[in-house]
């Protein structure tokens, strides 16, 4: 199989064509592995490089200006930045304070945590606070 | 909280603070001079302890959000820094005499009192917030059977 590739002006978005001639069982696993990498999160433990499925990320929290990756047991770090994990695209992340952004897939339960914040407690165990500004983006994405 | 935060509620709580003295004063006179006249000056007084009294907001400044044992850790502290300032004002601008026990009792009560009506208030307010949002989470969370 030959494979192509053509640099683009930094303005156009990047793209990738298949050409073949029928769509068989072989183009679909390559869609599928092209799209399952485009959704993956790179996270790093010392000198390994793990690929992190955003399903199983409870939340992203950045803490000195570095990027952490939390899932139910690991924490990885990322070279990304925080606002970048907002724009994951299947919608359930959302920013709860200046420096986290939750999976709200994750989250048990909230409970008050006094002055209009809350108390976000993961099925892993883990609580966190939601900000106060942040509790009207959260209402709003679970249409109260 | 940011100090930017810290300032609009400030703002806002300036005048709840206002309000709660005028609800103390109003209970203290009853109970123990019923026919005490208010100047101008008590009124203005009052105006400005309402400024005075925000000033120990400042103990929930953190640049981090605190968690839950953090912040009730910094309320029983607000609200110690806010008795002994209110205290204080009480006898410098006259609404004390001298150190009458029973003055200083009702005070002090007056002032819990008032301060607990208002964190009861915003408790449940943020209760009945967070059933919602637990309601919403739970349709949220089987939506996709995840």
């Amino acid at each position: 199989m030959k494979i192509s590739i053509e640099e683009i002006p930094a303005d156009e978005p990047p793209e990738i064509i298949i050409r073949c001639h029928t769509i068989d069982e072989g183009i679909h696993k390559i869609i599928n592995r092209i799209k399952t990498l485009e959704d993956m999160v790179i996270g790093y433990q010392g000198n390994q490089i793990h690929r992190v499925v955003p399903k199983d990320v409870y939340y992203f929290e950045a803490v000195d200006s570095k990027v952490f990756i939390y899932t139910k047991s690991e924490v990885y770090e990322s070279k990304q930045k925080l606002y970048e994990f907002e724009e994951l695209n299947n919608g359930f992340y959302l920013r709860t304070s200046k420096s986290v952004i939750m999976n709200l897939k994750k989250i048990k339960y909230v409970s008050p945590a006094f002055n209009g914040r809350f108390e976000a407690c993961f099925d892993n165990g883990e609580k966190l606070i939601i900000s106060r500004q942040y509790v009207s983006e959260l209402k709003k994405r679970l249409q109260i | 909280m940011t100090y930017k935060e810290i300032l609009r509620i400030m703002f806002r709580d300036y005048f709840v603070i206002c309000t709660g003295i005028i609800i103390c004063q109003t209970i203290f006179c009853l109970i123990i001079t019923p026919d005490a006249v208010f100047t101008l000056a008590e009124f203005g007084y009052i105006l400005f302890g309402g400024v005075i009294f925000t000033i120990p907001h400042f103990v929930f400044c953190s640049n981090r959000e605190l968690d839950k044992n953090a912040w009730k850790k910094r309320r029983i502290l607000h609200l110690a820094i806010l008795i002994c300032t209110i205290l204080s004002c009480a006898h410098l601008f006259g609404w004390l005499n001298g150190f009458n026990l029973l003055e200083h009792v009702i005070m002090i009560a007056g002032i819990f009192i008032v301060y607990m009506v208002v964190w009861t208030v915003d408790w449940s307010v943020d209760n009945a917030d967070s059933r919602k949002i637990n309601q919403k989470l739970k349709e949220f969370n089987g939506e996709d059977g995840d």
